[in-house]
């Protein structure tokens, strides 16, 4: 299991060499298939949509063609495989310039509404290029909004927390990211592991709030310049200028 | 200007005395005091519990030296403590621990001298009494004549190895007879018993032939920690653990994770808490250690806790008892709710008590005035570091000690570090530093040993080393004039300008800017904001104000230990070096310390020759001590100067006394 894991595909070579008796390695594929492993002639492989979905899980972004990514598949199966995932909403597939490319399905993506808005704009930009006898142009005004339109943030997409909300949410952060042994929390980690839904002036100012319930301790950095100036950045300021780098979850005290 | 509630101490001082608010950090001391409390119960069984080490981990100025005093004050004579720092220039091993234990065995604790709290409290266990009965074995004893002590003291021994057979009998001895010791055989026995090397005359008067051998240092921290155990157990505090973080390696960190597996696996019988600033353990020492050594050292770790605001107000009250007449009624000096305010931006003790003494003092520092009242607290931190540093030197020579070779070679280092064109190359202990200064690579080796056989070889060994080399002692512990072999060896490296002896002045100066810069990499170090001084601040403040480059041994290390090279080239060394800093006069074997040119300011120069008329024999020591009374500047190379410079009719005997001829 784990080699197949590990590997993407597993064949009776790699058996011999892991020393499974020959006698025994029909059985051993055919546990692994029974275990969900796909039959490939000669071993198994790691389920094809359960090797994009990692691949793009692991990407974010993943540039075609993916055959070479995937292990133990042909391009026509790599190929059907995407294409059942897109169907099931699991992939997002993606144009970026004269390339294609896939995408998780939380991804950042124009809807079928903003593409046509897009598809118009582009019909008008031809349209003003092509003009005879002299070319047209479009306003700026008109463009920007547009544009403006589809990179905005869509209020479905990232709604405004409560900020009680984000005081739980940080707490549930520290408890995940802290350091088994002594219980501490690296704020810049515990701050990019939110950064991505709330400004850093939120996240600071939660992570205040929290210690003001005394759900929360900050504690100044004491290390010999082990932060970045990008990691101190991260850290809220505490008195002159310190920067508070460590976070605790505190229990009930006084 | 208003007046202070209490002189703050810039500088964390473990075996001081300070306010506690005992609810602060009362989680890791319950875990330490847990620990003891095993350790006692375990100890009489052979199968019985041991406790792990413990981890300390908290930010600068979180109170983890002030852990220390407050474990003095809650164990009293229920523990033997020992506060050990991290050394650079060595690794930390046994025997150094073992050291530490017996030179802080003289402090005091619990109101009395940590030996006599360990060998009572094994008295009274000896004779079946309890712990609290420690006193009255010793004074039992101590009422008896020689003969009836020994005795007694000979049955207790023969009753403590049946019940514990492991333990060094040789050791024993000695170990129990401490207590009734006069102070110089006390003095002598502490050494020994530290694994320390001592003189032909401390062994003899503690009747020993040779120093504790290699071997017998791991049964001897055994015996003195199973003797501690069951009544007052040791509790070695290792402190500034991120000391050992050098960005030349991690073989020191190596070591301690070495260290700390031997004394769990082979010693066993003691507490062991372990002190760190957190991001340093997290990021510079915890992932070096492997595995085997994690399994050892992290017993348990404990977080110490940021005051709360309702603990930072608890410790404004109890700091402002020493106020004598506040103004107006609590908060006073502080404002409605600023204490808290203070507390929820991660305000640590120190930086509170810093804060509170900036609203005593009424005016805020100017932007202007906060770099001069950085440096007035780092020029006040630097004259406490040298006048605790110049006691240390002078109890140490007081017992016949030298002063600890690993701390003095950790200030050569420190030294290395800060003067421009000087840096360590590699440091494999007080004996074998490599450095590297402007004119190229120089051998130094601190040659501390007491007895003529090893100064011989250490002397020796550094001769016979290519290139340049540079040998240091103390000047206050010359060679004997019968101590042949090692002034011959001496007079070769003299010849060669490969020695420098070391002044008091020199000595403590080492000392002091090794406290300072460690205190400093620990962030113990407070600035006027009550924030830690940044170490680049340090040493910078260091280079503009001490003049390292200036010192006699800064100058020592530069010109001195010229290589084969530069004698060839320069002809042969000269008869009399010339005056200055640092300089040493190539003198014949048997004549001792090198005489140094005059000083400009010395006494005038007839002091030491008019007193000697009077006195006919003196010591050199008795003519410094008077012309110190008049002047206090005057240095003992001054004083020899002067006697160098006499017509003629002295009459030496040895390195110490003089003689007015006829």
């Amino acid at each position: 299991m784990l080699a197949a894991g590990e590997r993407g595909v597993l064949k009776k070579p790699a058996l011999k060499a892991l020393q499974v008796p020959a006698a025994f390695q029909d059985q051993v594929l055919g546990r692994l298939e029974a275990e969900g492993f796909e039959a490939v002639p000669g071993g198994v492989r790691v389920p094809l949509a359960h090797q994009l979905q990692r691949l793009v899980q692991a990407r974010g972004v993943v540039g075609w063609p993916l055959g070479p990514l995937l292990k133990g598949a042909t391009p026509a199966q790599a190929k059907a495989a995407l294409l059942d995932l897109a169907r099931k909403g699991a992939v997002r597939l993606l144009v970026r310039g004269k390339a294609e490319a896939v995408a998780g399905p939380d991804a950042a993506v124009l809807d079928r509404e903003e593409l046509r808005a897009l598809g118009q704009l582009a019909q008008a930009v031809q349209k003003a290029l092509k003009a005879k006898p002299l070319p047209r142009t479009l306003l700026r005004e008109d463009v920007r909004e547009l544009l403006l339109d589809l990179v905005k943030p869509a209020p479905s997409v990232t709604p405004r927390p409560d900020p009680a909300a984000l005081v739980d949410r940080l707490l549930q952060e520290v408890v995940r990211l802290r350091l088994p042994d002594s219980g501490l929390c690296s704020v810049p980690r515990l701050v990019l592991a939110c950064l991505g839904d709330f400004t850093l002036t939120r996240i600071h100012e939660a992570l205040f709030q929290a210690v003001r319930e005394r759900r929360l301790e900050l504690r100044p950095e004491s290390g010999m310049n082990r932060l970045g100036e990008l990691e101190l950045a991260l850290c809220p300021a505490g008195i002159q200028d310190t920067r508070l780098s460590w976070a605790r979850a505190l229990e009930e005290r006084p | 200007m208003t007046p202070q509630p209490q002189a703050l101490p810039i500088t964390a001082e473990p075996w001081g005395e300070v306010r506690d608010l005992e609810e602060l950090h009362a989680g890791a001391t319950g875990a330490i005091l847990q620990a003891v409390t095993i350790l006692k119960a375990g100890a009489g069984t052979p199968g019985g519990r041991r406790p792990m080490p413990l981890v300390v981990l908290g930010t600068a100025g979180i109170g983890k030296t002030h852990l220390f005093s407050r474990l003095r004050r809650r164990l009293g004579k229920g523990a033997i403590l020992v506060h050990i720092r991290p050394i650079m220039s060595a690794e930390m091993t046994p025997r150094y621990v073992l050291g530490e234990i017996f030179r802080q065995l003289g402090q005091t604790s619990g109101g009395a001298r940590q030996i006599d709290n360990l060998v009572g409290a094994t008295l009274a266990r000896g004779w079946d009494g309890t712990a609290e009965q420690a006193d009255d074995g010793l004074e039992l004893l101590r009422a008896l004549g020689t003969q009836g002590r020994r005795e007694n003291l000979d049955l207790l021994g023969s009753r403590l190895l049946e019940r514990m057979p492991d333990l060094d009998d040789g050791y024993l001895e000695p170990l129990l007879n401490a207590p009734f010791m006069d102070t110089r055989t006390l003095n002598a026995a502490l050494a020994w018993l530290g694994g320390r090397d001592i003189s032909e005359a401390q062994a003899g008067r503690i009747g020993v032939q040779l120093p504790l051998a290699e071997d017998r240092v791991l049964p001897a921290l055994r015996t003195v920690a199973r003797l501690a155990a069951p009544c007052a157990p040791l509790v070695v505090v290792f402190d500034q653990l991120e000391n050992l973080v050098q960005a030349e390696g991690h073989g020191r960190i190596q070591a301690y994770g070495n260290l700390i597996m031997e004394l769990v696996d082979e010693v066993r019988d003691l507490v062991i808490v372990q002190m760190s600033l957190d991001s340093e353990w997290t990021h510079g020492i915890r992932p070096v250690l492997s595995l085997t050594q994690r399994a050892r050292v992290e017993g348990s770790t404990h977080t110490l806790e940021m005051p709360s605001p309702n603990q930072a107000e608890q410790l404004v009250r109890l700091w402002m008892t020493d106020f004598p007449a506040p103004a107006a009624p609590f908060p006073w000096p502080f404002q409605g709710a600023e204490i808290t305010g203070l507390a929820e931006r991660g305000a640590t003790p120190r930086m509170l008590l810093q804060a509170l003494q900036q609203r005593l003092d009424g005016v805020p520092l100017a932007d202007d005035e906060v770099q001069d009242a950085g440096d007035a607290l780092l020029a006040q931190a630097w004259e406490d570091g040298l006048r605790r540093a110049r006691a240390e030197i002078d109890a140490q020579d007081a017992a016949g000690q030298n002063v600890v070779p690993e701390v003095l070679a950790d200030g050569l280092i420190q030294l290395a570090g800060q003067v421009p064109g000087f840096r360590l190359l590699e440091a494999r202990g007080p004996g074998d530093l490599r450095l590297a200064t402007p004119r190229g690579e120089v051998r130094v080796a601190l040659i501390h040993q007491p007895r003529p056989r090893a100064i011989a070889s250490a002397l020796g060994h550094l001769a016979a080393v290519p290139g340049r080399k540079l040998g240091l002692r103390e000047f206050w512990r010359p060679f004997k004039p019968t101590w042949t072999v090692s002034r011959n060896n001496l007079a070769i490296l003299q010849e060669a300008g490969g020695w420098h002896w070391l002044e008091r002045g020199d000595a403590a100066q080492l000392l002091a800017l090794d406290g300072l810069l460690k205190a400093a990499a620990s962030g113990d170090l407070s600035g006027p904001g009550g924030l830690p001084f940044a170490t680049a601040q340090v040493r910078d403040w260091v280079q503009r104000a001490l003049a390292l480059p200036a010192w006699g041994i800064t100058q020592a290390l530069a010109q001195g230990g010229r290589g084969a090279e530069e004698e060839t080239a320069s002809g042969p060394a000269p008869a009399i070096a010339e005056d200055g800093p640092g300089r040493t006069r190539p003198t014949a074997a048997g004549r001792g310390p090198a005489t140094p040119g005059p000083r400009p300011d010395a006494l005038p120069a007839c002091f030491a020759l008019q007193r000697l008329h009077q006195l006919r024999v003196a010591s050199v020591d008795r003519l410094l001590q008077e012309g110190r009374r008049a002047d206090p500047a005057l240095t003992r190379k001054g004083l020899l100067a002067e006697l160098a410079s006499a017509p003629a009719g002295l009459l030496w005997i040895g390195d110490h006394i003089v003689c007015l001829g006829e």
